[in-house]
């Protein structure tokens, strides 16, 4: 059977397919390089333009984070009502920093959503608990945004910035048929060795889940390839003159160490799930040889020690199978 | 169910494991949710890997859906780098 083969027919195809919404929002907003501009800046003191690149990036954060996990909830719950709403609450508030009284009331609609009068509500409590704690932390980004956003108003700035994708060798090619942000040419922002990839974008208007998926695609046409360090969504710094002081400088021997060692590596992921349980049983029932099965395949494969580095249970290698899967983080 | 989910976890990486460098588990998002995976693979080395996925695939499809995504940029495996707990050589 050849790779390419059935790569449009049904569900079994052979190759990955691209990173849905899902897949990008469990990765680009957890992992990828961030620059910790909060550090750089309570070091060197109150300098505007790094001020400027932190509010962008916390207003971005914050709302996306809630958004999604407005979302998320949306799709387990299937009778909630008054979610658009809270979005927009949400998004209004961070995204301009006008009041935290929005997020006030969000959080009683939240607990009102879900303070049903039967006693059984538990499941309901526990998904609520990571929402109202998105709030509380939404709340106090908002204190320190706001009286930020006001300063940065009087002086008119906070316009055109550049979106930062990630970093790869200088001297790529940048791929056919891909956009950045709002469908801005991508461009590349490069010293001797290293060339940071951006777009142009708007750092007034609020990021949606559109330029997240946007973000994750074009990472992902430069992964087919080359080598490439992704940034997490939403940093943005004013011009190139920034990336070259902000990124390239300070960061270069770490993003060249990082480029080397990953080097013609690529990520996939791959995730299981069964059939909903009633189908499950009938499976079951019809092959009760489920074990013999497993050990027909170890039979097959002894193949030499593994190789495989296990990020979740490095100080058992062999022991894998016994420990419970964990986050590397 | 538990035993299930993994003999069934266990199948799929030993059928991936050959071909990867490294791989990074997640907590599974789901009761129903066996493996989450994210694996290091050199790029040349992705048509193993896609048949390996097709394998699996092929074993388990009557009771699991398997979902394969990428190529990605290493998102998951730039931390361990960093710190060293992950090198090569």
């Amino acid at each position: 059977m050849t790779v390419m083969q059935n790569r449009s027919s049904n569900r079994y195809v052979s190759g990955p397919s691209p990173s849905g919404l899902a897949d990008v929002i469990d990765t680009i907003l957890d992992k990828g390089l961030v620059i910790d501009l909060y550090v750089r800046v309570s070091l060197v003191g109150i300098e505007l333009l790094t001020i400027d690149a932190r509010i962008v990036v916390a207003s971005v954060d914050t709302y996306l984070r809630f958004a999604n996990a407005v979302n998320r909830m949306d799709l387990t719950e299937t009778q909630t009502s008054g979610i658009p709403e809270l979005i927009e609450d949400i998004s209004g508030a961070g995204s301009k920093g006008k009041t935290s009284g929005a997020l006030e009331g969000v959080k009683e609609k939240v607990s009102g959503l879900f303070g049903g009068d039967d006693d059984d509500d538990r499941p309901e409590v526990v998904r609520l608990l990571p929402i109202l704690r998105l709030v509380e932390q939404a709340e106090q980004q908002l204190e320190v945004q706001q009286l930020e956003v006001e300063q940065l108003q009087v002086r008119g700035r906070l316009t055109v910035a550049l979106h930062l994708y990630g970093v790869t060798w200088a001297g790529k090619e940048l791929p056919a048929g891909v956009t950045g942000r709002g469908g801005a040419s991508l461009g590349l922002v490069s010293d001797e060795q290293l060339a940071v990839i951006v777009s142009e974008v708007d750092a007034d208007q609020p990021a949606g889940p559109d330029d997240l998926l946007n973000h994750a695609r074009v990472l992902e046409a430069f992964a087919e390839s080359g080598t490439v360090v992704p940034m997490q969504f939403g940093v943005l710094l004013l011009d190139d003159v920034q990336v070259h002081e902000q990124m390239l400088q300070p960061e270069g021997d770490s993003l060249r160490y990082l480029l080397r060692a990953l080097d013609g590596m690529i990520q996939l992921t791959v995730q299981a799930f069964h059939e909903e349980a009633a189908a499950l049983a009938q499976v079951l029932d019809r092959e009760p040889g489920l074990r013999a099965m497993r050990d027909d395949i170890r039979a097959e494969a002894p193949g030499p020690p593994r190789a495989t580095r296990w990020l979740s249970v490095r100080r058992s290698p062999t022991g894998w199978r016994d420990s419970p899967a964990t986050t590397v983080t | 169910m538990e035993r299930l989910a993994g003999h069934d976890r266990d199948l799929i990486l030993d059928h991936i494991d050959p071909v990867v460098d490294a791989v990074s588990l997640s907590d599974p998002g789901s009761t129903l949710q066996v493996l989450n995976a994210a694996v290091l693979v050199a790029r040349d080395r992705r048509p193993e890997l896609d048949a390996a996925v097709e394998r699996c695939r092929a074993e388990l499809g009557d009771r699991m859906r398997i979902r394969y995504v990428g190529p990605q940029p290493p998102y998951s495996f730039l931390e361990p780098v960093r710190t060293g707990e992950l090198s090569w050589g």
